[in-house]
Formats: structure tokens, C-alpha cells, sequence
């Protein structure tokens, strides 16, 4: 498994025992003081093979030294942060497929400057800007550098509880261990994140939920829903997920309630902020909300463990927990005031956090929408006709860096119609477009109901005239429409070009991707050890017709 | 919390940062007689007795404990003070 590094320019210890209690045993941590050194020498532990990431924690005060026993000066402040910077820049140069996690910068509230500091030109909070600008900045060259909000954890626990000033007299430790372990989890929420561990739906209920009362009982008229009171809690709370569907988030709903009722409330109520089409899939009815869970997961193509369930009734809570152990259901606050900060604290930081927003993010609700409608007239036609009439347009891309962080996405997030299941981060779906003897192919898609953007991604490793396959990808979107076999067929008339005369590929069996288990077979190539495949280039090129054909 | 509990509780956290075997930690041990026991253990010790065990610690009676028998007489004697 690979590593974390911890560099720091105080004393971090005390996190040793936090990541024993975690199961983490074998983490580097750089001697007090030696971050800079490290990063710069190409013996120490940080270049090690199996250290991916290095998390860098700056304590503010010490790295200004005895700057900050005196009037502040910003560029002098500055330059110590460029010290920084500038031995990181040495490390990523020559490491561009490790990580650099760097903490923001946060000064202690009990400045001996009082109110000058925001009345006058001597100002620590000048300075603090300053210098957090100045690695916001360094992000900008440098793409394997991410920030960790620390002011975050110190704001959100307070000064007083995550600092602990005794033990920096006693030992150059400056937190107390409330404030190491909040460090460590939110550092470890980040890394998550950056690998793409994040959810996809957003399950809903009703009553009581996105809005105060029962529709069924209360009617349009007096369900809460409003600029004041609790009505405006329910409100902001509408407000906050309809933003977080700007960020990919798919919205659905299972409530228990007469669809009617339903529809009349998103259509007549005024300070209804979220729309009836702002759900992708909405199960309003008198079923077991296992039931409906299951229905909406098989329906958006997704897993279960994609889903996160927010429903004010503890009983539908503890249903779908115990029969779905997979669905995230996150407990909902007692205290209605708490809501909203709730909901960011307790379900957007932990399951749908982000690092990137993609074009496709953007659009998401559509996409489903589209693909939605896409099923209701699969129902009515036949498949072959349904696939005709779409008329399906298909763009290939090929090393294109412009789609990165899409192909990074595809490679954390699809899971059923993907043979290797291989995840990759941004750095190494880089390396691999930048490297000579690899490709990464992107399969753009179009119908008459729009464009999804990118849905497909191959990569494919050239030894001599031999192409390998070491990911191949369909989002499951756009399964079942022939789009995973042109895909395929696009690909090998470009290796065709660069005298690639035969393919080798394998698949790699996991709980969710059975979907594509027999997808090399079907193609024509043959099975020469169990879930590995060969086939000659001309040999496969001459069955296109027939695999493609619609009948 | 009764004696025993309390010198088993800190006798548990001792055993966790010096990566001992709690039977072989005694009450009346100082802590430079627990093998390896060094500086940045009796930080993290006393770290984690002040979270683990709900007490405040200044310094100066950091400074001064050197024997597990009095960290325990510490314990007892801040929690006297707070109830």
C-alpha cells in the first residue's frame, strides 16, 4: 500500500498513535524541523517508492520565526512561505507522480498587535493573505500540489480546543489531541476525496425532509416553507441541495405519499425552490423504501453504495440501513436550527466532497434526465429501432490533456462496464497521455437528445506491434446501444495506423463490474488463460459488420 | 472512578505509547525505568491522559512527575479539585 510522509516544521509525533489506532503502522515522519531538508535531498525518506503522498503542515508563528514577535512585514513574511514552495517546486519536478498535501496558513487569534492589526498597515492578517495567496498561486503550475484547509478545522473546532500551548513549551507539539485527531480525519477525508472516493445520488424523502409538515395532511397551503421561521430553514436546506447538484450530484426522491400530492406541492408551492426536473428519479408511493432504493439504484444504473438516504424518520433510516448496509443514511439532527450546517458538516463534506467540477459535472441532472428519457422509449421500440432513431454520434479523442480530469473521473468512478477496474489519478492519466509508447483514447457521445460529453476511455499500452489493454471503460449511461463495441472498433482502426498487429487485454473480476465479464469474448478475441485474451488486429477488424450490426 | 480502574486506565494508555505489555508495568515503576521510555512518549503520555482521563495538567506538574504512582495521585487529586 502506499504511504503518507508527514513533514512539518513543529513537532507531529503525537499523530503516530492516532494512525496506529487507524491500522497505520508504517507512515514516514520527517525529523522536527527537517521538512525543508527533505524535500530537497534525494536520499530521504519522502523519495522513497512507496511514499505517494507528502503532507506538509506549516505552523504559522514558527515559520515567521522571530518576524512574529515584531511588527509584521508582508514580503519578508512572503519569502519564507517562497522558501517553502520553492523546495516543494524541486520535489514535484522531480517526483511528478507523487503528491504534495500543503496546509493553509492560520495565525493564533491573540495577536499583541489588537486592533491594529485590521486598522493599520502592520497586520497579520495582511500577512496571512499574503502568503496563502502565494501558494494558491503555486497551484495554478503545479497540479499534483493540493491544498488542505486547516483555517477550516480551526475555525469549525475553535482556537482554543485544537491548539494546545503547553506541550509547545514542553516539546514543540502544538495541538492538543482533539486537534491532532481532527487533522488526521480531515487529512484523510482529503486524500479520499482525491482519489475519488465520493458518492453520486442524493436520495431524498418529503414530509418533513426538504420541507415542514405532511403534504398528504396539510395540504399545499400549510406546509413549511418560507422566508422566516422554521419555514426558512427548510428553505436554505432546498437552496443548499439544488447548489450541490451544480457540483454532479443526481437528485432522487422516495417518499411515502400519493405522487398527486406530491407534484401539486413542487408545482404550487411559491418558496418551492427545488423543481419536480430537478429529480432524476422520484419513487412517491406506498412502498417499502428498500424496495424504491433498489429501484432507483437499478434505474440511475449505479450501486448501492453511490447512494446516500436523508430521511427525518428514524424507522425508514434503520429500514434501509439494515437491509442496504451499502447506502450511506446519515442520522438526521435532532435540532431542526442545525440543519443546514449539518448538512454541509455531516453529508457534503463526508460523501460528496470534491476537488475538481467538471463540464460533465455540470450537466449532470440533464444527463440523467436525457438517459431517462432514452429508457422510456427503449420500452415502446424495439431495441434495434431504438438505437437507429437515436442517431448516435460518436468523437473520438486521442491523448487529449484537455480531458484529464474527465478520464481521471471515469477511471475512479465506473464501475460496471469496466474490465480492469484500475484506478488512476490525475498524475499517472498524465504520465500515461504524455508517454510515446501509451495511448488514452476518449469517446465523446452525441444523440438526438443531446450530448453527454465524455463517456468512454480506453488505455492501451504498444509493446512492439502488440497493443495491451489496460483499461477500457463505457460509463453506464450509454450501455447496450453498440456504443462499447464502435468504441472498440475506433480504437483498433487507429492501432491499425501504427502497425499494431495484434491485441492482448484481460479482465479483472469484481463485485460490480459482471456487466463486461464476457466483453472480449463477444469482440472475437480468444480466451487464453482464464480472463485473459488475445486475438490477431485483421482478424477482429473483419467480424465488425456483423458485431455491429443491429439485428 | 475507583483506584483500580483509574490505574488500569493509565497503566492501558502507558502500555499503548511505549508499546509494552501492560503486564509489565508496575504502579511504583518511574518512568525511566520503562525500557525505551523517551521524551516524546512521556509528551504523548501525558497528552493522552489529559484527554483520556478528563484532567488538566500545568507545566510545572508535568515538569515535576517523574513516577507513574504520582501521574495517578495527580489524577486523583484534580478530579478531587473539579467535583
Amino acid at each position: 500500500m502506499q504511504k503518507v510522509a508527514f513533514l512539518s516544521n513543529i513537532n507531529m509525533d503525537p499523530l503516530k498513535s492516532h494512525l496506529r489506532d487507524m491500522g497505520i503502522e508504517d507512515s514516514h515522519f520527517s525529523g522536527y524541523n527537517q521538512h525543508l531538508i527533505d524535500l530537497i535531498n534525494p536520499s530521504s525518506i519522502v523519495y522513497n517508492d512507496d511514499v505517494e503522498i507528502v503532507y506538509m503542515h506549516l505552523d504559522a508563528a514558527e515559520l515567521l520565526k522571530d518576524q512574529f514577535y515584531t511588527f509584521p512585514d508582508v514580503e519578508a513574511a512572503v519569502e519564507r512561505i517562497d522558501d517553502v514552495l520553492n523546495a516543494i517546486k524541486t520535489f514535484v519536478t522531480r517526483c511528478p507522480h507523487k503528491y504534495v498535501i500543503i496546509s493553509n496558513i492560520v495565525f493564533p487569534p491573540h495577536l499583541f498587535l489588537t486592533f491594529l492589526d485590521l486598522n493599520t498597515e502592520y497586520s497579520f492578517t495582511k500577512v496571512e493573505e499574503a502568503m496563502n495567496q502565494r501558494i494558491t498561486d503555486f497551484l495554478k503550475d503545479h497540479s499534483n500540489v493540493i491544498i488542505y484547509d486547516f483555517d477550516r478545522i480551526v475555525k469549525l473546532h475553535g482556537y482554543k480546543v485544537i491548539y494546545d500551548e503547553k506541550y509547545w513549551y514542553l516539546g514543540r507539539i502544538k495541538y492538543s489531541q482533539f486537534g491532532f485527531q481532527k487533522i488526521l480525519e480531515e487529512l484523510f477525508h482529503l486524500i479520499a476525496t482525491f482519489r475519488g472516493e465520493t458518492k453520486k445520488v442524493l436520495v431524498l424523502d418529503l414530509d418533513n425532509t426538504i420541507w415542514g409538515g405532511v403534504i398528504g395532511e396539510d395540504g399545499c397551503g400549510r406546509i413549511q416553507l418560507s422566508e422566516d421561521g422554521i419555514g426558512r430553514i427548510y428553505r436554505d436546506f432546498q437552496k443548499m441541495i439544488k447548489a450541490l447538484t451544480r457540483t454532479g450530484v443526481v437528485l432522487a426522491i422516495n417518499s411515502k405519499n400519493n405522487e398527486a400530492d406530491a407534484l401539486e406541492a413542487f408545482n404550487n408551492v411559491s418558496m418551492m425552490h427545488l423543481k419536480w426536473d430537478d429529480f432524476v428519479v422520484k419513487k412517491i408511493n406506498w412502498n417499502n423504501k428498500v424496495l424504491n432504493m433498489q429501484e432507483i439504484a437499478e434505474e440511475l444504473k449505479v450501486s448501492l453504495d453511490s447512494m446516500v438516504f436523508i430521511d427525518d424518520n428514524a424507522f425508514e433510516r434503520d429500514l434501509v440501513r439494515q437491509h442496504l448496509p451499502e447506502v450511506c443514511v446519515p442520522e438526521f439532527p435532532d435540532d431542526l436550527a442545525q440543519l443546514n450546517s449539518w448538512f454541509v458538516s455531516g453529508v457534503v463534506y463526508p460523501y460528496f466532497s470534491k476537488l475538481h467540477v467538471t463540464k460533465e459535472d455540470l450537466k449532470k441532472t440533464e444527463h440523467y434526465q436525457r438517459y431517462m428519457r432514452r429508457k422510456e422509449e427503449e420500452y415502446t421500440l424495439e431495441l434495434s429501432d431504438f438505437i437507429e432513431a437515436l442517431n448516435i454520434k460518436l468523437t473520438l479523442h486521442k491523448n487529449d490533456l484537455n480531458l484529464k480530469i474527465r478520464l481521471t473521473q471515469l477511471t475512479q468512478k465506473t464501475n460496471q462496464f469496466n474490465l480492469t477496474t484500475k484506478r488512476y489519478t490525475e498524475m499517472e492519466v498524465t504520465s500515461f497521455i504524455e508517454n510515446s509508447n501509451s495511448d488514452v483514447y476518449g469517446l465523446n457521445y452525441e444523440d438526438k437528445y443531446g450530448a453527454e460529453g465524455t463517456i468512454g476511455e480506453a488505455i492501451i499500452h504498444r509493446e512492439g506491434d502488440v497493443a495491451v489493454f489496460d483499461t477500457y471503460l463505457i460509463s453506464c449511461r450509454v450501455i447496450g446501444r453498440k456504443v462499447e463495441e464502435q468504441f472498440f472498433f475506433l480504437i483498433l482502426d487507429d492501432l491499425k495506423t501504427k502497425e499494431v498487429r495484434s491485441i492482448k487485454a484481460n479482465y479483472i473480476p469484481t463485485k460490480k463490474n459482471m456487466l463486461s465479464k464476457d466483453f472480449y469474448k463477444r469482440i472475437g478475441m480468444h480466451e487464453i488463460k482464464p480472463n485473459e485474451f488475445q486475438a490477431d488486429l485483421d482478424e477482429i477488424l473483419s467480424h465488425r459488420g456483423e458485431l455491429l450490426s443491429l439485428s | 472512578m475507583s483506584l483500580e480502574k483509574l490505574s488500569s486506565q493509565v497503566l492501558s494508555i502507558i502500555a499503548d505509547v511505549t508499546r509494552h505489555d501492560v503486564s509489565t508495568i508496575f504502579l511504583n515503576q518511574s518512568f525511566d525505568e520503562i525500557e525505551n521510555f523517551d521524551s516524546m512518549e512521556r509528551l504523548n503520555l501525558f497528552l493522552r491522559v489529559e484527554n483520556e482521563c478528563h484532567v488538566q495538567f500545568t507545566i510545572e506538574e508535568i515538569m515535576k512527575m517523574e513516577t507513574i504512582k504520582a501521574l495517578i495521585s495527580g489524577i486523583i487529586e484534580k478530579q478531587k479539585i473539579s467535583s
